[in-house]
């Protein structure tokens, strides 16, 4: 923090001061008077279930970390995941506010037709499709949930007072690994069986950001982006095997590196780059590193193609783009999704029977 | 915040809506004009966001968060109002400054110079400058808000201060250079 942030962020506080202060009895009235008309929405199943959590938890599963705890109910969950066999499209799932509120929705890259999976009030992000394409897992208001592709068969997995926001699935489906944030003084990367079992803690760092666990194909180790710098500020690339080691160090160019999403085939990682400003790949021994193309956002996430050819990221307009990383040519828009946010974007894999 | 009164309206207790209204309504409406800087789009924000608590209240899982699940769905009716009506909000009359103190001067020549520079500010930018300097909310709070992993809105805070800052600059690189060609 400079002296001249300081004395600006002191500036904004005096000057945010001023301004109206009480909403108009006005605005009350007309308030009350429409909701008279209005009527609510029903309460969901889960919604009632997790009201009573806290007497559901008395006996049950608790993390070890302490306030995490794992809901697992086997009547709650549907894991026969759809097999339908034919042609798959090829899909990109992504979180929006274009219906209201923060939900998730895919995009069919070769129509552009967007269908939205999921609603609510709740804000939905990250959404991680699982290796077999069946199902998707994402951050529901900073919990872990699960559901079908079709957005049916909604299950939450983890809840508690962390807020969860990167998610990965396992290349064998059998495991989530998660990111969950506790505050200003800690994170965590967790990893949890997908039917919300034997919920353990990885790695615990006091920095105030450790985020965006992303698999090797092997499914021994994550690629993670994490602030160990003891002054603050900076975020870098560390490897990390699933069990548990001490992480190794990948980028270190100065800025901040994030995002990371490893290729299916495993040689390369593209991530969020501060030193390029954009789009980077790096291979995972730190050897390669180039970047690709300029994005003028700074909280985006990128996700690879199935066949790994091909990245895609959404920019701060909501636009959905692609580069080809072999030819390296110009971006190409997919003009579906409007309003997308750019930190949640996960490519389907084509693993099921297409 | 009463979570009786909560658990009341997610029952379609009117009333008991109508207390939570008073309860929350003033800090939603002062949070909303600092982003909009617009008295008008401010309420019919309000309006909307209440409106919207009103109607899902019964899926709240966990009424202790109710105040902080109005702020996420105010944040989100900011960003869709608010971009509908940036264009109008560029054409406003900017009330001319009153005569006063000498210290009183110096904070509304302050004023003048934060005002155009963070209405230049994107919807985004503005909202998270709000939130941790008006608010004071802590960026963990601000992430949940915004529907942000952590980072994010921390890097957001980053670059929002640095737009506000290069804003101001170049505001100052305006005026001299008004001032030398006079």
């Amino acid at each position: 923090m400079t002296p001249l942030d300081s004395t600006l962020e002191e500036r904004l506080r005096d000057w945010l001061v001023d301004g109206p202060e009480a909403l108009p009895d006005r605005s009350v009235r007309e308030i009350m008077s429409a909701v008279r008309a209005l009527p609510q929405t029903a309460p969901r199943w889960w919604d009632r279930l997790l009201s009573a959590a806290p007497a559901l938890l008395a006996g049950g599963a608790v993390a070890a970390a302490g306030a995490i705890v794992a809901i697992v109910g086997v009547s709650m969950l549907t894991r026969d995941a759809p097999s339908t066999g034919g042609p798959v499209a090829d899909l990109i799932a992504y979180a929006s506010d274009a219906g209201g509120t923060l939900d998730i929705w895919t995009v069919d890259l070769a129509s552009g037709a967007t269908v939205q999976l999921t609603s609510g009030p709740e804000s939905d992000t990250q959404p991680a499709w699982s290796p077999d394409g069946g199902h998707i897992a994402f951050s529901r208001d900073g919990d872990l949930w699960t559901m079908a592709a079709d957005g049916s068969d909604e299950v939450p997995i983890v809840v508690g007072d962390g807020l969860t926001d990167g998610v990965d699935w396992s290349p064998d489906g059998s495991t989530i690994a998660y990111s969950l944030q506790r505050g200003e003084g800690g994170s965590e990367i967790r990893l949890i069986g997908a039917d919300g079992s034997d919920d353990r803690l990885l790695l615990a760092v006091d920095a105030p950001f450790g985020c965006c666990p992303s698999w090797s194909p092997t499914g021994e180790e994550l690629v993670i982006a994490i602030d160990l710098s003891t002054t603050g500020g900076e975020i870098d690339l560390y490897l990390l095997d699933v069990d548990g080691d001490v992480p190794r160090r990948l980028t270190a160019l100065g800025g901040d590196d994030g995002s990371p999403a490893w290729s299916p085939s495993g040689d390369l990682i593209a991530y969020q780059s501060d030193t390029g400003g954009g789009l980077a790949i790096i291979a995972p021994d730190g050897s390669g590193r180039r970047d690709l193309v300029r994005v003028s956002n700074k909280g985006f996430a990128s996700d690879w193609s199935p066949s790994g050819d091909r990245i895609a990221w959404v920019d701060p307009s909501g636009e959905l783009w692609i580069l080809d990383v072999a030819d390296q040519g110009d971006p190409t828009p997919i003009s579906g999704p409007t309003s997308a946010t750019p930190n949640s974007l996960s490519w389907r894999p084509v693993a099921r029977g297409g | 915040m009463d979570r009786e009164l909560v658990i009341a309206a997610q029952h379609g207790d009117e009333d008991a809506f109508s207390a939570l209204v008073l309860g929350v309504g003033d800090r939603l409406y002062a949070t909303a004009y600092r982003i909009l800087r617009d008295r008008s789009i401010a309420e019919d924000v309000v309006q909307q966001a209440l409106l919207e608590a009103w109607q899902h209240l019964p899926r709240l899982r966990n009424p202790d968060r109710f105040v902080s699940w109005t702020f996420q769905l105010l944040v989100r009716t900011c960003y869709r109002m608010g971009k509908q009506e940036q264009h109008q909000a560029r054409l406003r009359v900017v009330t001319p400054r009153p005569a006063g103190a000498v210290d009183e001067i110096a904070r509304l020549a302050d004023r003048d110079q934060l005002q155009p520079a963070f209405r230049r500010l994107s919807l985004e930018h503005r909202t998270i400058i709000v939130l941790r300097h008006y608010l004071d909310w802590p960026l963990t709070e601000i992430a949940d808000a915004l529907g942000v992993p952590l980072g994010t809105a921390r890097s957001r805070l980053h670059y929002a201060l640095r737009s506000m800052r290069a804003a101001l600059e170049a505001d100052e690189r305006r005026t001299e250079r008004r001032r030398a060609q006079r």
